[in-house]
């Protein structure tokens, strides 16, 4: 194992370029990794020395956030609350507060994807046999597929990806633009679109569409120090008259999952909540690899849609 | 002159450190000066500002990593097990197998069936097989990849079922049908009972495994002395049955070793038999000549368990109601791969649902099943909170049936003071009553039982258990704690006492009886309870014996000691003893008030007479029990009594469920420290939560699933609503000043209390742990669910 702690961005960039580069910002996803044995021999890349980093600037088109902002930092910055209180509504559920203190918003949105039979010990492993996603060749979740099934499991990216966040990318090859929703793939082992030797270079957050609102539910066993069995947020905006609402899901498949309703009216009728339901529940995959089995994460989708929209006051109170 | 009071008795010290005690818990506590009192524990300011040292934190020089290899097959023969190119390696001292010991060692002497490392056969996933001794942990861990293991797999047993198949693979070939330990009692008429009762329930339930997640994991450090002397420092609860087993598989004399327990990080029943670990390090200490140490990793803390073992039990209950209830029980106990206690989990499972109510027909089998997965063992209320479980639920089912109030009918049920259960336990003072008046008041009962909202509820259960056993594991006639008291003439008084402190606070429980005793400041009174150089022998932190035994030893070495200074002090004011008393660190002449001297001055005046002042006391219990096979399981000197009434509430969106409060009130007989009896209802009361709702030792292919406390869900402090604690006092005659146990009969009953209120506040029964969201969500989708007590129709 080695270590750099770049001062320059070009230095950065020149560091990442190495085949096993790991960024170490937070480290709360990346030392379990290294101490289980599921990261080897890597080159941990620090982001220490680029205060710029860590910056959040209102700009005219968008907020821009550094990566390495950290969870607490943003849960407490109160032009952020202001604009898009879900997204520290959200943040807050994640981990203990000690993580939020070190994790940051990209180690966050790059976090590996989760499986009961990948986050285990080498000796683990080994015992009831090794899995795709490492060291192995099928996964031990669904044998009969050729993917992996590890989850996807960051409360931010669902919530950031409801206020249609948009992240840059940055490599020694240049620059480019990608939505959250496209920036993840269904596939455990290798979700999330990073091409070799880029990284996180800035969160890009809209200004708040017309009538914006959202929330965010996570399922999981305890209150606190527990990844999303399920994570749902709902958001909401006016388009010219119309209304469009937009469902983001995660922790039920290696990649975000979405569905949208557009032309909606003000309120929402009991058959359009059900289709609401349906396309989720449809979408969402979830196996038996997290605390509570997939029955109990589909139901809760439908649980929390109809929490939601009436939070949200999108269901007319007298409505059958 | 120091003008003595009218009754120096009702001295208090002015110690601004004590913290005052708002509980009015016992009717006569002017007459304690300290017992009854709270004081900061002695170790408290080392633990909060860090400076104490437990295993894992002690360097020593030129110290070896130890490190196990373990088993990655459930059950296999061992073919070849070869070291030497492990041996080989640059930083390596010392590597072994099981070939290097000839002993079996195990708990019970009539059970020892567990090699140090395995040899010949596997027989879980995580076994220990190898163990080395290398400069780092990197060399080690290098050493470890290098030994040749091959393995022939045999079929292997996931569960008690599939053990007991006929002609099923034998895991210990002296245990015919896998069967590690069965229990066939009857008591009483049941048959003839049950065709007479008047109401009967029944139910299959089903406890899940759990383990116990003490903070501080396995660690032990050994070192051979230039003196040829063996010492070893160990996270244990028993260091002396670690001292036994060290001699008798070391084959050194028990002289030449010592044993220190340094600070614990919890116990729970985890530590509380020697392990292999523990002897490889001793071996590897001898064989290198340099200390080595050994820290377990969370998950090979997971993987040694000893954990509550799952039970499956068929529980009938019948009432008769000018008699009482008659039970008819069996439990089939999934104990994992080796016996550990497992011989006594297997009457635990059935001997303590006799009492608490009346049962005059008691029918029982339980029958404990070898598996191949780490081995089930004692955990905080030991073998009897399954069972309870199952009582409490049904004994709620028998209310409804009845249309009883569940309080009047344990009220009336109840088995008072001075009683004995139909198979011979005997119960000496009973606070049951007081626990169930006192919880309900507290809990507002009678407001909110059946009158809650649907979704909301509120349930109560019952409980009882030991404090320690009158029959110690190792059948021996020596006492079973001792005590030994220096007095020195600076006035500090140390006691030393082998009893360990593993974080519970035994420490301050004997400093606390013998500055009572003694009538002196415990500020001026020392426990020294770590080192088997100088404490003599208490047989360790377990079924909940300390307060107990080691209470009653240090007691009665106090005593001595105060007689031997008031002797000579009365031989010098020309009066007898018994006019004398010492109290506020002074002596006094009860009938001469001007009379009076310091402690210390005293103390020094009767070295001067006497010779060094030291004093020693020990305890055995009675032989009190039944004279059947298998009595003398259950038996213990004072029984602790305990009710919770759990408040809660279900979240019909996700079948989860909000604690709000449990109110546990616990019968300790007497609370001599009661902050720390607190902690300890506390603590249980948040284990058993844990164990109702969340906690599962689940295993894949015999490998826990979740081997870290991110997945091991304990709750954290936001899941489990308020804790409320009442400390009830029945004095006993057989516990120091009265004192029973309090460090695990407060668990059992918060896992029927929730259930029963899960009941309350949906009208679902539910039969197995834990109360898993999904089962109650499915419930609640049914249509099923509904307000008891209330018209179907009405919730």
């Amino acid at each position: 194992m080695s270590y750099c702690q770049p001062t320059q961005l070009s230095d950065l960039l020149s560091c990442l370029a190495h085949p096993n580069a790991r960024i170490l910002a937070g480290g709360t996803d990346l030392i379990p990794h290294l101490q289980m044995g599921l990261v080897e021999d890597p080159l941990l890349v620090s982001l220490k020395g680029l205060p710029e980093l860590k910056r959040i600037e209102a700009k005219p088109e968008a907020i821009h956030i550094g990566p390495a902002v950290t969870l607490q930092t943003l849960i407490d910055h109160k032009p952020l609350r202001e604009i898009y209180p879900v997204i520290g509504q959200t943040l807050s559920q994640i981990g203990a507060l000690q993580h939020r203190q070190v994790g940051t918003i990209g180690g966050n949105l790059c976090l590996d994807t989760r499986c009961s039979w990948f986050n285990q010990s080498a000796f683990w492993r080994e015992s009831l046999g090794f899995c795709l996603k490492k060291g192995g060749d099928i996964c031990q979740v669904a044998p009969k597929s050729k993917r992996c099934h590890a989850v996807l499991s960051c409360d931010g990216a669902i919530a950031l990806a409801a206020c249609q966040a948009r992240l840059v990318l940055l490599s020694r090859a240049g620059k480019r633009e990608v939505s959250l929703m496209e920036f993840y793939r269904p596939n455990g082992m290798d979700h999330i679109d990073l091409r070799p030797g880029e990284f996180i270079y800035k969160i890009l957050l809209p200004h708040a569409p017309p009538g914006f609102q959202a929330t965010y539910f996570k399922g999981r066993a305890r209150q606190s120090f527990d990844f999303p069995l399920l994570g749902l947020a709902i958001a909401t905006q006016w388009d010219g008259a119309q209304r469009t609402l937009s469902f983001v899901l995660g922790g039920v498949e290696s990649c975000l999952l979405q569905v949208q309703m557009q032309n909606l009216d003000s309120f929402l009728t009991p058959e359009q909540v059900q289709s609401a339901i349906k396309s989720c529940q449809r979408l969402a995959r979830p196996m038996e690899n997290a605390f509570y089995g997939p029955s109990w994460r589909k139901k809760m989708i439908a649980s929390f849609i109809a929490q939601g929209l009436q939070q949200m006051n999108l269901i007319q109170e007298d409505a059958p | 002159m120091v003008k003595p009071p009218d009754d120096p008795r009702t001295l208090h010290y002015l110690n601004e450190r004590i913290i005052p005690r708002n509980q009015d818990c016992h009717s006569d506590k002017t007459a304690f000066s300290v017992v009854g009192k709270t004081y900061p524990k002695p170790d408290a300011y080392e633990k909060v500002t860090g400076k104490a040292r437990y295993t894992a934190d002690l360097k020593r020089p030129r110290c070896l990593v130890g490190k196990l290899l373990r088993s990655t097959h459930a059950h296999a023969r061992l073919v070849r097990v070869d070291v030497s190119k492990a041996l080989q390696i640059p930083g390596v001292f010392a590597c072994v197998s099981g070939s290097d010991f000839g002993e079996l060692i195990g708990i019970i002497p009539w059970t020892k069936d567990e090699p140090v490392l395995a040899k010949d056969v596997v027989r879980y996933i995580g076994e220990p097989i190898a163990a080395v001794a290398a400069t780092s942990e990197s060399v080690a861990q290098q050493a470890l990849a290098c030994i040749d293991v091959h393995y022939e797999p045999f079929t292997a047993h996931f569960s008690p079922e599939q053990a007991m198949v006929p002609d099923a693979v034998l895991i210990h070939s002296q245990a015919p049908g896998n069967a590690s330990k069965s229990v066939d009692w009857e008591f009483g008429e049941v048959d003839s009972a049950f065709a007479r009762s008047q109401v009967e329930v029944s139910g299959n339930f089903h406890f899940e495994a759990t383990t116990h997640a003490a903070l501080e994991t396995h660690a032990v450090l050994a070192e051979m002395g230039a003196d040829g002397r063996l010492c070893v420092w160990s996270s244990t609860q028993t260091p002396y049955y670690l001292h036994r087993e060290l001699a008798t598989v070391l084959g050194m004399p028990a002289h030449q070793i010592r044993v220190i327990r340094p600070h614990i990080g919890g116990g729970f029943g985890g530590k509380s038999e020697p392990f292999g670990h523990e002897i490889c390090a001793a071996y590897l200490a001898k064989q290198t000549g340099r200390p080595v140490k050994f820290v377990f990793s969370r998950e090979e803390t997971f993987l040694t368990h000893r954990g509550r073992h799952a039970m499956d039990m068929d529980l009938r209950i019948g009432y008769l109601p000018d008699e009482g209830l008659v039970m008819d029980y069996q439990a089939l106990l999934d104990g994992g791969a080796y016996s550990s206690y497992g011989m006594i989990t297997t009457y635990y499972a059935g001997t303590l649902n006799a009492g608490l109510y009346r049962v005059p027909h008691y029918r029982w089998k339980s029958q404990r099943v070898f598996t191949n997965k780490p081995p089930a063992g004692p955990k905080r209320g030991h073998g009897t909170v399954q069972p309870r479980f199952a009582i409490e639920c049904l004994v709620d089912q028998l209310c409804e049936k009845l249309g009883r109030d569940p309080i009047a009918f344990r009220r009336e049920l109840a088995l008072g003071p001075n009683t004995e259960t139909v198979n011979g336990l005997r119960i000496g003072s009973s606070g049951f009553v007081t626990c169930l008046e006192k919880s309900a008041d507290q809990s507002g009962w009678y407001q909110k039982f059946r009158k809650m909202p649907f979704g909301h509820g509120i349930g109560i259960a019952g409980s009882w258990y030991l404090s320690g056993t009158n029959y110690p594991i190792n059948p021996e006639s020596n006492p079973q704690s001792n005590v030994q008291i220096k007095a020195d003439r600076s006035g500090l008084i140390t006691l030393f006492c082998g009893a360990a402190d593993i974080g519970q606070g035994s420490d301050a429980m004997l400093r606390h009886l013998l500055a009572e005793e003694l009538g002196v400041d415990p500020n001026r009174c020392k426990v020294e309870s770590q080192d088997s150089d100088i404490c003599p022998v208490d047989l360790g932190s377990y079924s909940s014996r300390v307060t107990l035994m080691a209470g009653n030893a240090a007691i009665s070495a106090a005593r001595h000691l105060k007689n031997q200074i008031l002797q000579v002090i009365a031989q010098d004011w020309h009066s007898s003893t018994k006019q004398l008393m010492i109290a506020d660190d002074r002596v006094f002449h009860l009938d001469r008030p001007e009379q009076s001297m310091s402690f210390v001055t005293a103390l020094n005046r009767a070295e001067s007479v006497l010779g060094a002042l030291g004093s020693t006391g020990s305890y055995n219990s009675p032989n009190r029990g039944g004279l059947y096979r298998g009595a003398l399981v259950g038996p213990s000197p004072a029984y602790s009594f305990t009710v919770h009434i759990a408040e809660l509430e279900v979240d019909l969106n996700s079948g989860q469920i909000k604690m709000k409060r449990i109110v546990a009130a616990h019968d300790c007989g007497r609370a001599i420290h009661p902050q720390l009896v607190e902690g300890q209802i506390e603590g249980s009361v948040y284990m058993g939560m844990g164990e109702a709702l969340l906690e599962r030792y689940e295993t894949a292919k015999g490998l826990i699933s979740q081997p870290n406390l991110l997945e091991y869900k304990m709750p954290t402090i936001l899941d489990v609503g308020t804790i409320e604690s009442i400390i009830v006092e029945s004095p006993d005659p057989d516990g120091p000043y009265g004192a029973k146990e309090a460090g695990e009969g407060p668990l059992h009953a918060a896992i029927p209390a929730i259930a029963n209120a899960i009941y309350d506040a949906i009208g679902l029964r539910l039969y197995q742990t834990p109360f898993e969201p999904g089962q109650i969500l499915k419930a609640l989708e049914s249509g099923h669910c509904y307000k008891p007590g209330l018209p179907r129709e009405l919730s």
